[in-house]
């Protein structure tokens, strides 16, 4: 055994407390849509138990999973099972290299940097049907995919870190796709925070991994947690709460880099970490948050990522939404959306990710909402894909609500 | 801030925070993780591992003994519910029948869904188990239902579901392949070409494994007592059995499509009470803890099998709020502002091991409407 994949059979007993009670096997949603996935408790704990202090077995399997980290929330023993199908991951992709798609895919910042410096190429190529043949020839990426766009005015060249002494300081973690695909959303959020009076800076940041933990990069993923995890410290010593839009960088910073990375640095910066709305909320609740709010009549459906409710803090998109005056909000309840990152860019995942996406998108069509609100730019990939329905990040919708209270007060 | 705060996603604390919800509530729901629902049967028992009537349950259970027509309105609204979630629940409370399980033994039960069907005494039944499906063993159930029921004909057959798979089949595998018309027909066919070659003409019985189709059982269900010309029956067992899944699926769903807030694998580690009153709890995810607050809170946290209760060598620790317990585990003097939902009552009701979904049901039911206006609690109210 090399030292590097010794280094993979890490320390995590946690596997010892499984039943097999199968909580998380019916909870998984793509062991629900194939056959083909040996299911996470099967790759998790029980993969666990049969190389623990033995030689690591490398199981094809673990390529079905997507770390959207539904067995977490539901095992009732508190077995890590999607850090155990993290290290299987890796295992596999340590044994068997990345292909150059899933390089491509897990290289989601470094794609970002490029597809936005030459955005109006990318945007037109990435439409071009003899392109995306060759794309799906060469790279198995399915022609019939759609891609997120690229901005050429990323938030990187628009942005620049204003400081004027307020109480409370936002370092902001963009993440990749508010960075480069959906600035819009990025400056959204600035907006939403400066309405509070709230300065918001832009740490120096990587890619937050999630990307390359779903792809077995586990190397890459530890190193960019390390860089984050010093570059955000600086300012949470300094006072700055971070703050993302992201939800799976969220998720990230909070959980993931407990389990990669694991220091007392991971664990002090991990405390300091607010998902966007959940910040307005804990605003809120201390009476802090500016509640001049526009009213916007609309019936809105809310599609709560994965990676949302792997947080553990209820749905604070809904409850600052349902502050604006007017505001009909309904969770669609629709479950895994079936993108999952970068799983449904992929050839032979795309009959799942499409078998996931049309739950999502029934519930869509049921609800008949004037659009559909979420966080997670994946997620809104899927629904831009399977739906008609425009699709808005909440930051977007308060921006919005807050710029028309200005408005009619100026007026 | 919430209205209502439940702490727990088992049977109670679903139905506690719907019920809630219903009333207007504004109702957040805190979970370590899934309630015993998923690996349970999915019928609702009276007294666990006994075949107690109702009088006998409410001398057991902590209810005033007058409350009876109050229980039947628990039950009653517990069966609207099922209704309209598309699982309708049958059955009587005050009758409960026989129902044959995933080892073939009989148990009297109370509230069973429509893929369920109460055992006859005598007939011929047939056991189908699926090849690809270890956990539900034909010959080994027939075995034992045929000591059960000496007056009855029992054969076993086995067929493939023939389907591809890279992992050893669960019910639930199972079940979502019969959602498949396909599927089913095929199934049909292998069944009746087995009863042809053992020579069996009619029965008027089938047991199958926990697995009658997830979404689609209603048309499993009319198609394969229609096929075969005969009563069908699910006999739940190994979790996980699609006659609880169906259930809990549904159930999790309703409470997050009418808007109650689940923190998902949290564990809540304590509570700021004052003057016996909750103001929150503490809520721990990963590194982070944050408190939520609330005006009422339901702890319905399974008791011993929940984790809601730890036994420990000096008796019996209330895990979530740090209560004080008698030698059972029961809360003594609990806070103003707290209701026990199930299992979280203490050991009393556990006495057989598991407390039961009728209990779990009533006592869910009592935390949000109250079961008399002389008993206390009830937040409706
Ligand atoms: C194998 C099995 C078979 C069963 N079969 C049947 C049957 O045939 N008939 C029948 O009537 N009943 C059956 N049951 C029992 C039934 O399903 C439930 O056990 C019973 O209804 C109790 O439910 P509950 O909601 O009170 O608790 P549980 O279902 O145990 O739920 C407890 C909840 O509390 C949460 N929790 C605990 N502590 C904390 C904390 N500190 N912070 C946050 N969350 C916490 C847990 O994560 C869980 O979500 C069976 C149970 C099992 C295990």
């Amino acid at each position: 055994m090399n030292d590097a994949l010794l280094d993979l059979n890490m320390f995590e007993d946690s596997y010892e407390k499984c039943l097999k009670c199968n909580a998380c096997v019916a909870s998984c949603p793509v062991t629900g849509a194939t056959l083909d996935f040996g299911g996470p408790k099967h790759m998790g704990p029980e993969l666990k138990r049969l190389i623990d202090n033995q030689q690591v077995i490398d199981d094809k399997r673990i390529e079905y999973c997507t770390l959207c980290g539904n067995c977490d929330l539901s095992c009732p023993e508190d077995v890590h099972i999607s850090t155990l199908t993290t290290y299987a991951k890796a295992i596999h992709t340590e044994k068997h290299g990345s292909s150059f798609r899933d390089f491509v895919l897990s290289n989601a910042e470094l794609v970002g940097k490029m597809a936005s410096a030459f955005a109006p190429v990318t945007n037109t190529a990435m439409k071009m049907k003899p392109m995306r043949q060759v794309m799906e020839t060469v790279m198995r990426i399915p022609k019939e995919r759609k891609f997120p766009k690229y901005k050429f005015k990323n938030f990187n060249r628009s942005f620049a870190n204003k400081v004027h002494g307020s109480k409370r300081k936002v370092a902001y973690f963009v993440g990749c796709y508010a960075m480069y695909n959906a600035p819009e959303v990025a400056e959204s959020f600035v907006k939403v925070m400066n309405f509070n009076g709230i300065e918001v800076v832009k740490p120096r940041q990587k890619c937050c991994g999630v990307p390359m933990l779903a792809n077995g990069r586990l190397k890459q993923a530890r190193k960019n947690a390390a860089f984050n995890i010093d570059s955000l410290l600086e300012y949470t010593r300094k006072g700055y709460d971070v703050v993302t839009t992201c939800t799976s960088c969220g998720l990230a910073l909070k959980k993931e880099y407990l389990s990669i990375d694991g220091s007392d640095k991971a664990k002090e910066l991990a405390a300091h970490v607010y998902d966007a709305d959940e910040y307005l909320r804990m605003l809120k609740d201390n009476g802090e948050l500016n509640t001049h709010l526009a009213p916007m009549k609309q019936k809105v459906g809310y599609h709560a990522p994965c990676h949302m409710r792997a947080q553990g803090m209820g749905t604070p998109a809904m409850d600052i939404l349902e502050l604006i005056p007017g505001f009909n909000i309904y969770d669609l309840g629709a479950g895994c959306c079936g993108q999952c990152g970068t799983f449904g860019f992929k050839k032979e995942k795309y009959g799942i990710s499409m078998k996931l996406g049309r739950t999502m998108a029934e519930s869509v069509k049921n609800l008949d909402a004037d659009y559909t609100v979420t966080e997670c730019g994946m997620c809104k990939n899927q629904l831009d894909q399977l739906t008609d329905k425009e699709v808005r990040h909440p930051m977007q919708i308060l921006a919005e609500s807050y710029e028309r209270a200005k408005q009619l007060q100026t007026v | 801030m919430y209205d209502v705060v439940v702490i727990g996603q088992g049977l109670s604390g679903m139905l506690a925070a719907i019920w809630a919800r219903g009333e207007g509530k504004r109702t957040a729901m805190i979970m370590s993780g899934a309630g015993k629902i998923m690996q349970s049967t999915g019928v609702l028992d009276l007294i666990p591992g006994s075949r107690g009537t109702l009088d006998e349950w409410m001398k057991q259970y902590p209810f005033h003994s007058e409350n009876k027509a109050d229980v039947l309105q628990a039950v009653a609204k517990f069966k609207a519910l099922t209704r309209e979630l598309g699982y309708p629940y049958n059955g009587d409370v005050r009758e409960p029948v026989p129902v044959v399980t995933g080892s073939g033994h009989i148990k009297e039960t109370a509230l069973y869904p429509d893929t369920v069907t109460p055992v006859p005494d005598r007939g011929h039944a047939v056991v189908v188990g699926f090849q690809e499906l270890p956990d539900f063993q034909p010959l080994f159930i027939s075995k034992n239902l045929q000591k059960e029921r000496p007056l009855m004909t029992v054969d076993a057959i086995r067929i493939p579901l023939g389907e591809d798979s890279q992992r050893v089949l669960t019910q639930l595998d199972a079940a979502r392949l019969l959602d498949q018309k396909e599927v089913r027909a095929r199934c049909l066919r292998r069944i009746s070409g087995q009863l042809a070659d053992k020579g069996i003409s009619q029965a008027d019985f089938f047991v199958f494994p926990s697995s009658l189709g997830n979404e689609a059982w209603a048309q499993t269900l009319k198609q394969f007592s229609e096929g075969l010309g005969a009563r069908v029956t699910e006999a739940p067992g190994m979790p996980p059995n699609a006659t609880a899944i169906r259930l809990n699926d549904r159930l999790k769903l309703k409470a997050i499509r009418s808007g109650v807030r689940l923190y998902a694998d949290t564990t809540v580690t304590g509570a700021d009470i004052e003057k016996n009153h909750i103001r929150s709890v503490r809520v721990r995810m990963a590194n982070r803890a944050t408190d939520v607050a609330g005006r009422q809170f339901v702890l319905a946290t399974g008791g011993i099998l929940g984790g809601g209760l730890e036994v420990t060598p000096d008796g019996i620790r209330e895990t979530a709020l740090h209560l004080n317990t008698d030698g059972d585990g029961r809360p003594m003097n609990p806070p103003d502002n707290l209701f026990l939902a199930g299992a979280s009552g203490g050991r009393q009701l556990t006495r057989h091991g598991i407390v039961g979904g009728v209990y779990s049901l009533v006592s869910s039911y009592a935390s949000v409407f109250g079961l008399r206006k002389t008993v206390a609690g009830g937040m409706a109210k």
